[in-house]
């Protein structure tokens, strides 16, 4: 095909803003889907992605459009998730287009994501196409939303489009300037080839599927390819691309989006951002690769019951598979038995892929708080990365703690200013920056330690905006920080699972909110129980379960015993979900009450 | 072993509201007197034949409720010849039945003494406040008069039901009760605390945990021995029947909603309940839902049910019932529970027992068995 008729294009946005609705329509206006097939978010197909009406991963597809000029065009369309935890799916999707469809709810204006993504589209030199969505709805203030991306970005926003994607409204006007104001892709069909791997996902059936956009030159069916990074040759035994269906295609050339088969069977030999080229005629050079993404945030997954301990490993490993931006590795806790320490993204990643190993293999899970990797220097001059308090080396052989810093970025009404101010002051925030985007909205960012920012940041933020404020973050360095171990013991034995790392000057809140919690959640026993907070060997909180005190049956007769026995099965039933400390059953909730603690 | 029969009569005057007994309200001319008795005869004829139970020894029959005095002395007389001429029924036989005070009149307790020898009678409180609270429709009076009637009318075991936890109610109001109870001159009293559903607003533990131990004390200083969880009884005079369930024996359930179990042939125990649906009872059309008892099960009815009585577990017992020693089937229970002072210390028979701070929590040691 003539590159002059192709249009590599992804569609970004803050967090619900209508990406993948949009992505709906354009599916439906170019005869991608029929009617019969359509479901809302069509994109979305992960169970996880549909349930909760968030797109997870990115998504290609390949539509074919009749433009007004009567030439068939190619449109490659790549709709990315939007929230700040999956921001590396944006990054790599930018990679390979040249333009942008800059979604912006009319309602809300810009928000912070908004901001992050537009910016980082405009570092890789994309042509932006804002696009005014949700017109429909009452709120919706066209002429401030395009004044405010021109304000912000510095862009000319006069060829905006506003848009339903619930109703198709502005659908047609996108299309058309797609292919009159994009840019098509530039690459040389002769040059040697050089195509960017975008994603790759395992297939049962065909081993590793990679995504990829060809830069330069060709790839035909049966090629020996070699992945310039990784230094490995293989057979390209497929190609296709997806036009939402999967299209087996001989060819891939300069322009192309598709994907390549190529008999690799795991997922890790296909690096992300790696340039493919031919054995035989390889390019000179790789196309500048992509920064490898590293979790930040680390929570220990273990299973409820120990017994799906093996099923939890076999479980990770698949998932594994499709999702490279993770990472685990076996750990055991006194508390909840064995288990594995995982890396994620973020907070919300965590979550998701909690829910997916619960959902998608059937197991019940719990996780402890997560935390950041802090570097830790001890007295005797040795520095390792600790990101499980379980490994944390006493207070008094530690010399200095490092933990990881974000840059934040908050967008919101100016009213909510205060409580903002007020928030990232009590999250240890140092202010950076502050400009108004128009009178009645701000900017600020701040420098704020990423324990902070992990824990209910984003809910405070929230709850002080009236649900107006929105965020972005990126990683900032290390700083060094007053940090202690905050031991948590239940008639004297630590328990390691809860045990966390906190700032010196609210070791003493916190250890006394974790005991109180956990009052709240351990049922009596049969003996006192004593919860206590320690730094160090020092207690600083303490609460205590009284004991048990009364639980007897009045009546039981001939006509009650099966009841009765089938009552004292379920209660120990409830029992075996609980965790021995010592003598003392804790209950998986308690553990959960405190894992949730500010 | 004993072998019990049970009778179930599921007619009661009026439905006090905390009840969960399967019973149906109605007028005494309402009550299908004859036919619920015929009906009761030919169930009878029928598990006697499936389950080879004629001739048997019985030892204890018991008439419970709903209400067994709604029906007249003559139709309850039928159910006991039905059960004379198919059981060997000892000499010394327990025949108990269950009443409440208000049926009990002088003109038909001559007749009811001769039939049974022994009489339960729900007298739940003796103050009229709380009387009224829970439902009931008699009045502390008529108890008393109850109680007084039937011991000249001749009954020499009397057993007398009263409640405590009530909605509101003090320690002083308890101790009133049970200083009435045992004025009464009864040789059984059951003492139970109110736990049904809706009635019940549970009592704050401390004061639960106060009131049974005043109960505990203030009858076993009257003489009384604390025999079950809620049972207490003058020497001699323990309710032979109800110790059949406490001890994992065999008994024979008779009437709708009632319960039975049995060893079929191959020495599996059976458990039987039969059909609340009254009507379809009346047609002789009986139908139960029966539930096959595993071991394991089993074992641990034998242990948690044992346990509520003073006497415990008989471990030479249970080793020739379930051919596994104690200490082998639950490892470590007995040390654990004597260290933490909840057993009592062993009699002369090798026994486990536990003592009141292990009643009092009895529901969460009962999990071990499960
Ligand atoms: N009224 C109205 N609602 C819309 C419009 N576009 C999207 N929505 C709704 O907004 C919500 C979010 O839409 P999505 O398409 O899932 O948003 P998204 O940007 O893909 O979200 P993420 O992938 O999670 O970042 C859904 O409930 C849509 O139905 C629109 O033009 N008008
Ligand atoms: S008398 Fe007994 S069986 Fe009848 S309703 Fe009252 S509590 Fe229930
Ligand atoms: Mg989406």
């Amino acid at each position: 095909m003539n590159s002059d008729l192709i249009r590599n294009f992804c569609i970004i946005a803050h967090v619900d803003h209508g990406k993948s609705t949009l992505a709906d329509r354009l599916l439906e206006a170019t005869g991608a889907i029929t009617m019969r097939e359509r479901k809302d978010q069509f994109l979305d197909n992960m169970e996880l992605e549909r349930e909760r009406g968030i797109t997870i991963k990115s998504q290609t597809v390949r539509l074919s459009y009749k433009a007004k000029d009567g030439k068939t065009y190619e449109l490659n369309l790549i709709d990315t998730p939007g929230h700040v935890d999956f921001r590396y799916e944006v990054s790599r999707s930018l990679a390979a287009c040249e333009g942008a469809l800059l979604v912006v709810d009319a309602t809300q204006g810009i928000q912070a994501q908004t901001v992050a993504n537009a910016f980082e589209a405009i570092d890789h030199k994309l042509v932006l196409i804002p696009v005014i969505n949700k017109i429909d709805l009452p709120g919706a203030d066209i002429d401030s939303t395009v004044k405010q991306i021109e304000e912000t970005f510095g862009i000319d926003a006069s060829h905006s489009i506003p848009a339903s994607a619930k109703t198709g409204e502005g659908i047609k006007e996108i299309l058309e300037m797609v292919v009159n104001y994009l840019p098509p892709p530039k690459g040389r069909k002769d040059a040697p080839l050089r195509a960017l791997l975008i994603d790759s996902w395992f297939d049962s059936y065909q081993g590793v599927v990679s995504l990829l956009r060809i830069m330069d030159g060709k790839i035909k069916k049966g090629d020996q390819v070699l992945m310039m990074n990784a230094g490995k040759t293989y057979e390209a035994l497929k190609l296709g691309i997806y036009n939402p269906f999967n299209v087996e295609v001989n060819e891939l050339e300069a322009g192309d989006v598709g994907y390549l088969v190529a008999g690799i069977r795991e997922v890790r030999d296909t690096k992300i951002g790696d340039t493919v080229t031919l054995q035989a005629n390889p390019a000179v050079a790789a196309l500048p690769g992509f920064k490898e993404i590293k979790p930040i945030v680390f929570a220990g997954i273990y299973p409820t019951d120990s017994a799906q301990y093996d099923e939890l490993r076999d479980a990770l490993l698949k998932l594994k598979l499709n999702d490279w931006s993770f990472t685990y590795e076996p750990e055991s806790s006194m508390a909840l038995g064995f288990g594995f320490r995982c890396g994620f993204l973020g907070s919300l990643h965590l979550e998701v892929i909690m829910e997916r190993l619960e959902r998608e293999y059937n197991l019940e899970l719990i996780s402890t708080a997560p935390t950041v990797g802090y570097q830790v220097m001890t007295t005797d001059g040795a520095i390792k990365t600790v990101s499980n308090p379980a490994d944390f080396p006493e207070s008094q052989n530690i010399e200095v703690i490092e933990e990881p810093y974000a840059m934040v970025n908050v967008i919101s009404p100016a009213e909510y200013l205060g409580g903002i101010f007020q928030l990232c002051q009590e999250k240890r925030g140092e202010q950076q920056h502050l400009e108004y985007l128009s009178q009645e909205r701000i900017r600020v960012t701040y420098l704020l330690p990423f324990q902070e920012l992990i824990s209910d940041f984003h809910d405070r933020l929230k709850a002080c905006s009236k649900g107006f404020a929105s965020l972005d973050y990126e990683l900032h360095g290390y700083r060094e920080g007053e940090l202690v171990k905050l031991n948590i013991l239940i008639n004297g034995d630590p328990v390691d699972a809860l045990s966390v790392i906190v700032h010196r000057d609210k070791a003493y809140n916190q250890g006394r909110d974790i005991v109180q919690k956990l009052r709240g959640e351990i049922p009596r026993q049969q003996y006192e129980v004593a919860i206590q907070a320690a730094i160090g060997n020092k207690p600083i909180a303490r609460e205590t379960v009284k004991p048990l005190r009364k639980n007897v049956t009045a009546k039981c007769y001939g006509g009650d015993v099966t009841r009765k026995r089938k009552l004292l099965e379920k209660q120990k039933e409830g029992k075996k979900r609980m965790k021995m400390v010592g003598t003392v059953e804790i209950p998986q909730e308690a553990f959960l009450s405190v894992l949730k603690v500010k | 072993m004993t072998f019990g029969v049970y009778i179930h009569i599921p007619f009661c005057l009026q439905k006090c509201a905390y009840c969960d007994f399967h019973s149906v309200a109605m007028k005494p001319e309402d009550v299908p007197q004859r036919e619920y008795a015929e009906a009761i005869c030919a169930e009878l004829a029928k598990l006697s034949a499936q389950y080879e139970l004629r001739g048997r020894e019985v030892s204890t029959i018991y008439f419970g409720g709903g209400t067994p005095t709604l029906l007249e002395p003559r139709n309850l007389g039928t159910i006991l010849d039905a059960l004379r001429s198919t059981f060997a029924v000892a000499p010394d036989a327990e025949i108990s039945i269950e009443a409440n005070p208000e049926t009990l009149e002088p003109r038909n307790l001559g007749t009811l003494s001769h039939l049974f020898t022994r009489l339960s009678i729900g007298i739940q409180s003796f103050n009229d406040k709380h009387l009224q609270a829970l439902g009931r429709i008699h009045s502390s009076a008529t108890a008393i008069n109850a109680v007084k009637s039937a011991q000249s009318a001749g009954f020499k075991n009397i057993g007398i039901d009263i409640m405590w936890g009530l909605n509101g109610q003090t320690i002083e109001e308890l101790k009133d009760d049970l200083k009435q109870a045992i004025s009464l001159n009864a040789q059984h009293i059951s003492a139970y605390q109110l736990t049904q559903e809706p009635c019940a607003q549970e009592p704050p533990e401390e004061l639960a945990r106060g009131m049974f131990l005043l109960v505990h004390d203030t009858l076993t200083a009257a003489g009384f021995e604390h025999y079950e969880i809620s049972n207490f009884a003058r020497p001699g005079f323990r309710c032979r029947h109800n110790e059949i369930y406490w001890h994992s024996g065999e008994w024979l359930g008779l009437g709708s909603g009632a319960t039975g179990s049995l060893r079929t042939g191959t020495r599996n125990l059976v458990r039987r309940n039969c059909s609340k649906d009254i009507k379809r009872y009346l047609e002789h059309d009986f139908t139960y839902e029966t539930e096959a008892i595993g071991r394991k099960s089993e074992m641990a009815e034998y242990c948690f049910m044992a346990l509520r009585t003073s006497d415990g577990i008989d471990l030479k017992d249970f080793k020739q019932k379930f051919r596994i020693e104690f200490d082998e089937a639950y490892p470590d229970l007995q040390e654990k529970w004597n260290r933490a002072g909840y057993t009592n210390s062993q009699t002369h028979k090798p026994t486990i027992s536990l003592n009141l701070k292990g009643w009092l929590i009895s529901d969460d040691l009962f999990q071990e068995f499960v």
